[in-house]
């Protein structure tokens, strides 16, 4: 019995290595040809870790905040001075926003033109980030039951952050703008082209399929164009930085890393897609 | 009596799972990243921690399937294509257990040492398989600041690692007394 027992743990221990690296190739396989069991327990198991991922960020938070504050206050000097500039200019810009509104409501009223629907929105926070080569996502504490949809917009208070990749009941994945598979219908600002910008998992975006690439200056901002009736138009996705290898680098103006909070949109089209909730924004979210 | 020995089997039943939980606890804290700026966000490799600190100490408790199944977890937590991190973590555990006596007889600072090559091994094997699931040649310079992040770290967290072991010493040496 005892020699029975000995030789199935060494046959265990000798297969054990094979029989993982085995499994672990299956599971990524699995995994490049978007196995439906895969995605499925990815989802379910996002929801059991999504309480405990909260907690044991928390930590972390701190410790970046504290980083933050510390550089904040090394930095305040140099940041009031900046502020001052900036304020300077933005008041100018506000006088010039306000009549420009002003002036585009009375056009629209002469055109009886269509207004672009509102979105609504739910309230996140990023509890954990992927930061290896692989993929660029983050997660939110909101998911399915909060109303997050697959395919929404992700914004915080500069722009576009992403879009919602995975859903499970209380918990959310964000496919992030520098993530490679990461492809979003955009315009330049000043002439109203359009160009998609892509991700390739570093911390700047690529701009493809753009009839303007040997003529875009840095600076140059990007937003979304509203194409595919996903994302609303207009969210500021990004300024032109440089360029590599012919193709214009793009910056984007949101770092995820360095935010808690997120908006999730609910944005629909009416008519051609279902509605799934009562738009309820009054104020513009950007 | 027959209590006693049931309650000393008990606890050292449950403390025998404390090296995988240890493991899925760190891999959890990594979830969020620390932020160095112009870098970008990076996260320690606490899951290769966990696999050579309990294949070194206390491979019984900690086989290839515990290795696989921290891998596992890790993976989706953090959004990768399942089964890389599984895979990295198997071959760690492998060629630590390789040279596991080795590793018991040498000073923490030589072990610090050793532990930081098998880092980089595991980083290095990391961004292969990036580079051929992905098919192209993925950034350095965030895995060069994971390697020194988690060799940075490493005292600390073989600390806790070390105070884990403890515990499961001690239900062990009771459960054997009780017996």
């Amino acid at each position: 019995m005892l020699k029975l027992v000995l030789l199935t743990r060494q046959t265990t221990q000798r297969f054990a290595l094979p029989f993982f690296v085995v499994a672990a190739l299956a599971f990524i396989l699995m995994s490049r040809t978007d196995n439906p069991w895969v995605i499925d327990a990815r989802t379910r198991t996002l929801d059991v870790l999504a309480p405990v991922i909260d907690v044991a960020s928390r930590p972390v938070s701190a410790v970046n905040a504290a980083v933050d504050s510390v550089n904040s206050w090394l930095a305040v000097a140099a940041e009031n001075e900046n502020l001052r500039r900036e304020n300077a200019r933005l008041m100018h810009w506000q006088a010039a926003a306000r009549q420009l509104l002003a002036e585009n409501r009375e056009f629209r009223e002469l055109l009886s033109s269509v207004a672009e629907p509102r979105a609504a929105f739910v309230t996140a926070r990023i509890i954990g980030h992927s930061s290896g080569t692989f993929v660029r996502t983050a997660v939110l504490n909101a998911g399915s039951r909060e109303g997050v949809r697959v395919g929404q917009a992700v914004v915080a208070t500069h722009g576009l952050v992403g879009r919602i990749t995975e859903t499970a009941r209380h918990s959310s994945r964000v496919l992030l703008l520098t993530d490679l598979n990461s492809r979003i219908p955009v315009v330049f600002e000043s002439n109203r082209r359009p160009a998609i910008v892509s991700g390739d998992n570093s911390r700047v975006l690529s701009l493809l399929f753009t009839e303007l690439a040997g003529t875009i200056d840095s600076g140059e901002r990007l937003v979304t164009s509203g194409e595919g009736g996903m994302l609303p138009p207009g969210i500021p996705v990004g300024i032109v930085t440089g360029s590599q290898g012919g193709l214009p680098r793009v910056t984007p103006f949101v770092d995820p890393a360095r935010i808690e909070h997120v908006r999730v949109l609910d944005y629909t089209l009416p008519g051609l897609m279902q509605t799934t909730r009562e738009a309820g924004m009054l104020e513009p979210l950007w | 009596m027959v209590i006693e020995d049931w309650g000393a089997s008990l606890k050292r039943r449950a403390v025998s799972f404390l090296p995988l939980v240890s493991g899925v606890a760190l891999v959890l804290v990594t979830a969020t990243p620390l932020y160095f700026g112009h870098v970008g966000d990076v996260a320690p490799r606490f899951g290769v921690t966990a696999v050579i600190f309990w294949t070194i100490y206390r491979p019984d408790l900690f086989g290839y399937a515990s290795a696989f199944f921290l891998g596992i977890v890790a993976d989706l937590m953090t959004g990768l294509p399942l089964g890389i991190t599984a895979l990295v973590l198997v071959m760690v555990r492998y060629g630590v257990f390789t040279r596991r006596r080795y590793f018991l007889r040498k000073s923490f600072h030589i072990v610090w040492a050793e532990y930081a090559l098998v880092v980089i091994a595991a980083v290095v094997i990391d961004w292969m398989l990036a580079a051929l699931y992905l098919w192209s040649y993925p950034g350095l310079l965030v895995h060069v600041f994971q390697v020194l992040l988690t060799v940075a770290l490493f005292p600390g967290v073989y600390w806790l690692l070390a105070r884990c072991q403890d515990l499961v010493s001690v239900a062990g040496r009771e459960a054997a007394g009780s017996g």
